[in-house]
């Protein structure tokens, strides 16, 4: 497995793949003949003209829609073969969720939002109120725990779906325009957040987006325009492989590695993240939260999709 | 549980949406309760008969009496215990007004009360009313409504047999239970049957139907086909049948009004589903990028389908639970303004589980298709639907 910081072994691995739409008994093409080699590691930065057919990859890669044709392997299985129930299975231990809304449980509190996919897990309450604890200190809302959706702001709220997305540890974390609904300095923030992800954790991020800042953060940029890939080149001045020189990055790759992609897996890295964090540019609450979790770190448990 | 409180928190989401479905429900559990109550009022009075008694009557109608002399051919048939005269006597009591009607008999004082041990009498009071030729036995609802007590002076105007009567208390029954109707002034047939003789000499002796005591309720078809076959082809032939068939019988007359009744309560439910399931469409509808993102961070489909069918289930129960609660007080309060109509107005443990039923089956009925669709909603669809 590679170190976290940089791209490395090809993670998604798409080739040929194809989707159409049907409109009554017209069949509009989106995607077509599309192949692309996602390694280990990157931020990518999907851009293109709306309708060009980006929000309709990112589903494809999130298993939440499925190809006419073509195969689509992440981390070595094909999830075009699976079925609808193993497809489930699947995204709720290898996917995380950003959507542009949100798309927060408006009864359900910070907490139990972020809760929510550690539901399907076999995990106790006790080991749920930990994670689910670490993960918004993570994103900087310990303190807004016990807040529902409609009293935080836009910026807050993407940060509690941010830590939803990342609590089981994932394979590959999809963005469809994470920052489309946020002013300047929200959108700053989750960005920023990502872009940690990605160097500090060695997240997987697909991102979609219009927004020329947001592509800065990404380490490569594809294009799609009219459903055909145009060219994939490294993207902003922090991100790219010069990005895995500047010392934050090369001291992050001789942390250990994170021990997940399988059915029963680990998810330490959350823990490993936010201690890292804490050494770095600790949020608000995190310090503590620590503190409370440094016995559970070692002793990460192995927990299997319900 | 996880589940339950998401559920439960749902059905709050738009207060007032909640509340004017829930209002609904709790309107319609309690009218389809208080309907369920009528029509059982109405059948009280032969839901209190015996298997015991038989009641023979003119097989040609009721309105035509029978020779007194075969109450003694009667009781000479095997397994009968008991024969007991019994006149309609139709009177009025302080005009025509219907508040103040009350039904009124002639009966053999000797055995009437032991044929009906569900009234209760005093012994002294049964002891004057048999020694006193105009004496008569009121029932406790009917000596409250009209403030009659032993000793009073009752008089009524006389319908089928006119002229002015009068009686005079001599006691006062209860009934065994609330489930007894104890509104009756029974007076003496022999009082009866000598001024009949003395004003219309030609129409004594006759008897309104008899009330026929046996020994054992099982053998009451082959003891009224004998009592039947004893007058078949005499003057007056008899229809012999249970005590329980023959107030039915009255029933079937008004079988229409319940019918009608019992149609009305089933079209308040359907009314009711109608609401609900409009609700939970509603819901569903609005919620469907909730529900598309639950499938896409991995819930199944039918977790998305119980959430839905399990708030229609909780909503209604909720309704149905409060309506039947508010029907208690509420029959109560009906009790109070047709008592005389419906002695007996209680709600009953078949009409509570009933009124339960029917809010679980809307329940479930309302949200079995919007909670289909959802669970089957393409997740890409789903999470368009945000405005
Ligand atoms: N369910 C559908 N039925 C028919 N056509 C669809 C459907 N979903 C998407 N399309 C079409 O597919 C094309 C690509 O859609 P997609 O949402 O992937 O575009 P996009 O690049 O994400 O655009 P935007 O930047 O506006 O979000 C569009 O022309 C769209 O109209
Ligand atoms: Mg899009």
């Amino acid at each position: 497995m590679n170190a976290p910081g940089g791209p490395g072994r090809p993670l998604v691995v798409i080739e040929h793949l194809a989707k159409s739409y049907r409109r009554g008994d017209q069949v509009v093409p989106v995607l077509e003949d599309i192949s692309l080699t996602i390694p280990e590691g990157d931020f990518i930065a999907l851009m293109g003209p709306s309708g060009s057919g980006k929000s309709t990859l990112l589903n494809l890669i999130a298993g939440i829609d499925k190809p006419d044709a073509g195969t689509l392997l992440v981390d070595g299985e094909d999830i075009t073969r699976l079925g609808e129930a193993q497809l489930a299975d699947w995204r709720a231990s290898h996917v995380g969720f950003i959507f542009q809304f949100y798309n927060l449980m408006p009864v359900l509190d910070a907490f139990e939002n972020v809760e929510l996919p550690l539901l399907l897990t076999s995990l106790g309450r006790r080991e749920r109120r930990e994670r689910v604890e670490m993960a918004l200190s993570l994103v900087g809302l310990a303190d807004r725990m016990d807040h529902k959706p409609n009293e935080l702001s836009g910026g807050q709220q993407q940060r509690v779906a941010i830590a939803r997305a990342l609590i089981t540890d994932p394979t590959i974390i999809v963005a469809d325009e994470p920052t489309g609904d946020l002013d300047r300095k929200s959108a700053g923030e989750i960005l920023g957040l990502l872009q940690r992800l990605n160097a500090e954790m060695g997240k997987t991020i697909v991102m979609v987006t219009h927004d020329w800042h947001a592509v800065e953060s990404a380490r490569h940029v594809v294009h799609l325009e009219k459903g055909e890939l145009v060219d994939a080149q490294a993207a902003g001045t922090d991100a790219g492989p010069k990005a895995l020189e500047t010392p934050m990055n090369a001291d992050a790759r001789r942390l250990p590695p994170i021990e997940c992609r399988t059915r029963s897996r680990k998810i330490s890295s959350v823990l490993t993240l936010a201690r890292r964090l804490d050494q770095r540019r600790p949020f608000p609450g995190l310090s503590a939260a620590i503190g409370g979790a440094s016995a559970f770190i070692g002793v990460s448990k192995d927990f299997r999709t319900a | 549980m996880y589940y339950l409180r998401l559920v439960f928190k749902n059905i709050f989401r738009h207060p007032l949406r909640s509340l004017l479905t829930l209002t609904g429900l709790v309107v319609a559990i309690v009218a389809f309760g208080l309907l369920q109550t009528v029509v059982k009022a109405w059948y009280a009075g032969s839901e209190m008969s015996s298997a015991t008694r038989l009641v023979s009557r003119n097989a040609v109608s009721l309105v035509f009496p029978l020779p007194m002399y075969y109450r003694d051919r009667i009781r000479a048939i095997d397994g009968v215990t008991t024969v007991c005269v019994s006149n309609w006597f139709g009177g009025q009591y302080k005009g025509t007004a219907a508040s103040n009607f009350f039904p009124q008999f002639g009966v053999d004082h000797e055995t009437f009360f032991d044929l009906y041990p569900e009234f209760k009498t005093n012994p002294d009071e049964l002891l004057a009313w048999k020694r006193d030729r105009r004496g008569v036995m009121v029932g406790r609802g009917l000596a409250n409504q009209h403030g009659f007590k032993v000793g009073d002076v009752v008089p009524i105007k006389g319908t089928i047999y006119p002229g002015n009567w009068e009686f005079v208390v001599r006691g006062i029954y209860e009934p065994k239970d609330d489930t007894i109707i104890a509104r009756q002034f029974y007076f003496r047939w022999d009082y009866l049957n000598e001024e009949i003789k003395k004003r219309f000499p030609r129409r004594g002796d006759q008897a309104g139907v008899f009330i026929v005591g046996i020994a054992d309720g099982s053998r009451a078809a082959e003891i009224s086909a004998r009592m039947d076959s004893e007058f078949r082809n005499s003057l007056a032939e008899t229809l012999t049948e249970t005590e329980k068939a023959f107030q039915l019988g009255f029933i079937a007359q008004t079988e229409t009004i319940v019918m009608a009744i019992r149609l009305i309560s089933f079209v308040v439910i359907v009314i009711i589903f109608a609401v609900v399931a409009n609700t939970m469409a509603m819901t569903a509808r609005e919620r469907l990028a909730e529900y598309a993102t639950f499938k896409a961070l991995g819930f199944s489909p039918g977790f998305v389908a119980a959430l839905i069918f399990g708030e229609s289930l909780m909503l209604t129960a909720l309704g149905g639970g409060l309506g039947i609660l508010a029907t208690f007080p509420l029959a109560a309060a009906v009790k109070g303004l047709v008592g005389n109509i419906f002695p007996v107005f209680k709600v009953s443990g078949e009409t509570v589980v009933l009124q339960a039923a029917s809010a679980m089956v809307v329940g479930a009925l309302a949200g079995i298709v919007p909670a289909i669709r959802a669970a089957r909603v393409r997740i890409v669809e789903g999470l368009r639907y945000i405005g």
